[in-house]
């Protein structure tokens, strides 16, 4: 029933043309080039160790710092060869990188048995300005020294260039130029086996960490333990203690320069979320305070906010003594969740 | 007239199927036909380098796959040996690697649903060695294997189906046709032989060295949680599973609240399904697994096709004019091989054009009516098909099921996962004439489709009209009757009906929405131990609010279990070709769509989901548990409340809280095949804990 001879080209341009659109070559991580667009001569472009049949043909061997000032190549003595996890911070980053990187950091227990036997954590900075190895070091502090756990910065545009090979972009470019949209992916892979995946930091922790050893394990991670204990999907609980720079109660929010809160986030001034607006109550600017922070499902808000002893802010004097009004697990997170 | 299976096998075949080889991005698409004289520069030097390894467009035939052989499966389905004292016959065990085990087993409903089978087929069936709930079987095995996407082009590796009475290595892309009578049920036996050390000894070749799971989704079927292709059911590698399909269509409901559902030989007729597709489901992985081509045409037949047939509306079904095209864009590397990213969110777009496995090939045709079942088996690719020459098209059917009446169209919109079932009558033509099926959407990455430039299209199969074949028929135009409507036509049976508003028990809202580089329902990332729905199983419909809040992307977004009908999209009337029944509902952006659904006949879990791979593989995935509620009203909201937050009972549950979700689990597990101890322990699907199978299922409960 199907014809098998020869068969006459249409030598219509329909066909001409149709050929010249099968084009093949390895893929841009670049989302602009699309192949359909691109010129024969970029469509000739060499790609980085060959052909892209491996995932990580496509990502720059970049020069980056650990946070202990050693100098590595991202592909080289990162990636090649190895089980990885990838992730993008800033430290400077308000809202989402505390949170999946509180997140990475249980995930990082769950792996316990093979965290830098098996398997490595690479946490990249986006504001390699800001984010020296230094400042980096002490964000690893921050989250409790784990290890396996590599905090990385280098030069602006290459980390620019990778996150894109990592397919850490959004294709609008408003939202691609906005830091905090990059904080919530958590890329991971095996080179040895070029299976990769990526997921949103902030799903079931859980899931997330059966996930990453589903998909990177190999017959070639020499730990033999049987099984890890998960780690607790209670919320977790911050205390911070700072001094009030603003109050905008009408958003239930208020201003801190805190210090360092460990295991979130390095000292800064920044809005938080209050869970109750009585919090805000009797509350003045310049007031020092001691206050806790609840994470949950991504999403980090005040539950408790009280004067510090011995404060001499200049109203304190006539500021009523607050009570701690902690309102655990009363509010709806807002951001998306999996864990409900 | 009724055609047997014997004769369905012997004209051989039936539509070809799907699949959707590869990847998807980005049409190549999207240069101007040589007519113009412009941009000269581009196409003097892409002369040589743009060709797909000096294949010209349409000199290699279309392939159409062959249909899968009917087998005598053994072990006899339900009745495992081997099962550790005190496992009864029919349960999953932990992996053995051994496919005789089949050690994820089969549904726990099969055995119990005796109705779905037409009383026709029933003493065959025993007579044969079948069983009460399936009257013939099949083996399709998953293997990786060398295939030529152009006659001079390298053979390179693609994941395959393979017909289990074919030999080892012999898997094709498409997979095999699986063609079945309406009300036949069978029992599908998938080895997956992507095992780690694959090669040679197995038929097969070994690109990746490692072991891929896998979970076949039935699309457009009616079938148990267990067979739909559940996310994280797996068939494991180098495991096998019994997938038990009714190929029968949901048991009526009734419209009142509170009553029980009818069940027993009481089926929807306005649902029988007819153009079904299978393909991987795999969680995290199914871009990829579809990618690397693995898909197929599942085509299930019953009277009414069979009179329209005899009446000379449609061409023969499973006939030499009945003919499946997978249609599917695909990226290579230089060398040939498929390029996957696996990092590209966005959705796979390929720049190469795929039928049936072929790059662009051609297909030769008789002077007649043709039905043509296309399958828009890209990963993200929408398309917006036509024929060259302005020729208008006949649609008889979408995704599973025919429309009351064929629609005539110019072009129509089909997103990935879709299938529309075309007449194309080629009577009017002379021989040596030739048609272009080509596509006119502008698509260059997999966030949405740009527009239909009707000036730019991209052939994707030329038909050769060959002369002196003329043969007269009624034409198949606007309005032709297909099932009819019920109430109206008063000649067809299993005539089409609309949901109707006074049958709507609950409302749900759900949002589509992009977070933080990966997607959401409702704000939420799936999670298949979640519910994120649980509507009264058989009872009444429902009517679900989608909306498209992404901002800026495309989301077709598909239902297992049950197709829907959507009234309005943005408040106005879908386009006149998908009004009816369908398993996909194509979100553009910013679109609210209002739709209708029923679940039926079977407890979840279900999932439905963004049908642009890899928008669910990030995680647009969601949960719908039908739950019966007359056993434990206590189950279901009275209420259900608009965002799907749901209340799961265990005891019905295949989302069983204290039982497989890892909510409640202290350890993660972990040995030589990585996390799986702890799937492995409970069968891969459903596990040996505290649910009651007897409750599961709308049946054993007289009105």
């Amino acid at each position: 029933m199907i014809p098998t001879g020869p068969n006459a080209l249409a030598a219509a341009g329909r066909c001409l043309a149709t050929a010249l659109l099968l084009a093949c070559g390895p893929l841009s991580p670049n989302p602009e080039e699309a192949p359909g667009e691109r010129t024969p001569a970029q469509r000739q472009e060499p790609v980085q160790r060959g052909d892209r049949h491996k995932q990580s043909d496509g990502f720059s061997n970049i020069l980056l710092y650990t946070q202990h000032g050693e100098p590595v190549h991202f592909y080289d003595d990162l990636v090649k060869d190895k089980v990885v996890i990838i992730n993008l911070i800033y430290t400077t980053c308000p809202k989402i990188c505390p949170a999946t990187t509180a997140q990475l950091a249980e995930v990082n227990d769950s792996l316990g048995p093979w965290i830098g036997e098996d398997v490595t954590m690479l946490s990249i900075s986006i504001d390699p300005a800001v984010d020296s190895p230094e400042r980096l070091k002490q964000y690893w502090e921050l989250f409790g020294s784990k290890p396996g756990w590599l905090f990385l910065t280098g030069d602006y545009d290459e980390i620019e260039k990778l996150r894109r090979e990592l397919g850490v972009y959004d294709l609008d470019p408003v939202i691609d130029a906005d830091k905090t949209q990059h904080g919530g992916i958590v890329t991971f892979g095996n080179d040895r086996t070029n299976r990769w995946a990526a997921l949103p930091a902030l799903m079931h922790r859980k899931l997330l960490a059966k996930t990453i050893l589903q998909i990177t394990w190999d017959d070639q991670w020499k730990t033999s333990a049987r099984r890890v204990k998960l780690a607790s999907d209670a919320p977790d609980r911050y205390t911070g203690h700072g001094i009030v720079r603003a109050i905008h109660a009408e958003r239930d929010e208020v201003v801190i320069e805190h210090q360092d809160i460990p295991g979130l986030m390095l000292a800064m001034t920044m809005p938080f979320e209050v869970a109750d607006s009585a919090l805000l109550e009797g509350l003045a600017a310049g007031q020092t305070v001691d206050f806790v922070i609840a994470l949950e499902n991504g999403v980090h808000r005040v539950v408790s906010l009280t004067a510090a002893p011995g404060a001499t802010a200049r109203r304190d004097a006539t500021a009523t003594p607050r009570p701690a009004r902690a309102r655990v697990g009363s509010a709806r997170p807002r951001t998306p969740d999996s864990a409900s | 007239m009724s055609l047997s299976r014997r004769s369905l096998l012997k004209t051989g075949l039936i539509t070809g199927a799907a699949g959707a080889a590869s990847l998807p991005l980005l049409a190549s698409a999207r240069r101007r036909r040589r007519s113009s004289d412009s941009d000269s520069d581009s196409d003097s030097s892409s002369a040589d380098s743009g060709k797909f390894f000096g294949y010209t467009p349409f000199t290699q035939p279309l392939t159409l796959p062959a249909v899968l052989t009917p087998v005598k499966l053994d072990p006899k389905p339900a009745n495992y040996p081997n099962r550790p004292s005190g496992v009864p016959t029919n349960a999953p065990i932990a992996p053995t690697h051994n496919f005789d085990d089949v050690t994820h087993a089969i549904a726990p409903e099969f055995g119990q649903f005796p109705d779905m089978m037409a009383p026709e087929f029933r003493e065959q069936a025993l007579d044969d060695g079948y069983s009460s709930d399936h009257a013939v079987e099949f083996g399709l095995y998953i293997e990786e294997v060398l295939h030529q996407f152009v006659p001079k082009g390298p053979k390179v590796p693609v994941f395959s189906y393979r017909d289990a009475a074919n030999e080892p290595g012999s898997g094709t892309i498409p997979g095999p046709t699986v063609v079945v009578d309406y009300r036949k049920p069978a029992v599908l036996r998938c080895f997956n032989a992507l095992t780690e050390d694959r090669g040679p000894s197995t038929g097969q070749v070994n690109s990746t060295h490692h072991a891929h799971e896998s979970s076949i989704h039935l699309h457009g079927g009616h079938n148990t949680a267990h067979s739909d292709g559940y996310p994280d059911f797996y068939t494991l590698a180098g495991e096998s599973r019994d997938y038990w399909y009714t190929n029968c269509g949901p048991q009526r409901t009734i419209g009142v609240p509170g009553l029980a559902p009818v069940h027993g030989e009481d089926f929807d007729l306005a649902w029988i399904p007819t153009t079904a597709w299978y393909h991987d489901h795999a969680m995290d992985l199914t871009g990829f697994n579809v990618a690397k081509g693995l898909a197929g045409l599942y085509v299930i037949v019953d009277d009414r096709e069979r009179e329209l047939f005899t009446r000379g509306v449609i061409p023969e079904p499973g006939g030499p004019h009945d003919i499946g095209i997978a249609l599917a864009d695909a990226r290579f590397n230089a060398d040939g091989t498929i390029f996957y990213d696996f990092l590209d969110h966005n959705g796979h777009i390929g720049d190469v054009f795929l039928a049936n496995g072929k790059v662009q090939p051609y297909f030769e045709v008789e002077q007649r009516k043709y039905r043509f079942r296309l399958l828009n088996g890209c990963n993200a690719r929408i398309l917006e098909l036509r024929l060259s020459g302005g020729q208008k098209m006949c649609i008889i059917g979408t995704d599973s099921w025919l429309l009351p009446y064929a629609v005539e169209v110019e072009s129509f919109e089909v997103s990935s996962g879709m299938r529309h079932d075309v007449i194309i009558d080629f009577s009017g033509y002379e021989g040596g004439d030739e048609v272009f099926l080509e596509n006119i959407m502008i698509q260059t990455d997999g966030r949405k489709s740009k527009k239909v430039d009707p000036d730019n299209p991209t052939p994707f199969v030329k038909f050769v009209v060959k002369g002196g074949t003329y043969v007269s028929e009624d034409p198949c135009e606007d309005g032709t009757v297909i099932r009819g409507i019920q109430g109206v036509d008063t000649d067809p049976e299993g005539q089409w009906a609309q949901i109707r508003e006074d049958e709507i028990v609950a409302q749900r809202y759900f949002r589509f929405d992009r977070a933080m580089g990966a997607f959401t329902v409702n704000n939420r990332f799936f999670n298949p131990r979640r519910s994120d729905a649980n509507p009264k199983l058989g009872v009444g419909a429902e009517e679900w609010l989608w909306e498209n809040k992404s901002g800026g992307w495309d989301h077709p977004i598909h239902t297992h279990l049950e197709g829907h009908q959507v009234i309005t999209i943005n408040g106005e009337l879908p386009r006149k070709e998908r009004r009816y029944n369908q398993d996909l509902t194509l979100l553009h952006n910013g679109e609210l769509a209002e739709l209708r659904i029923k679940f039926r006949t079977f407890t979840g879990p279900f999932a439905f989901h963004c049908h642009t791979i890899e928008h669910e593989d990030m995680r647009m995935m969601a949960v719908v548990d039908p739950t019966p509620t007359d056993l434990t009203p206590d189950a279901v909201d009275e209420t259900p409340p608009l965002d799907g937050e749901t209340r799961i009972d265990p005891l019905v549950s295949g989302v069983v809280p204290d039982c497989i979700d890892l909510e409640h689990e202290e350890y993660l597990y972990f040995d030589a095949v990585g996390d799986l101890e702890r799937i492995d322990d409970r069968g891969v699907g459903f596990p040996e804990c505290e649910f009651d199978i007897t409750l599961r299922g709308n049946r054993g409960r007289e009105d």
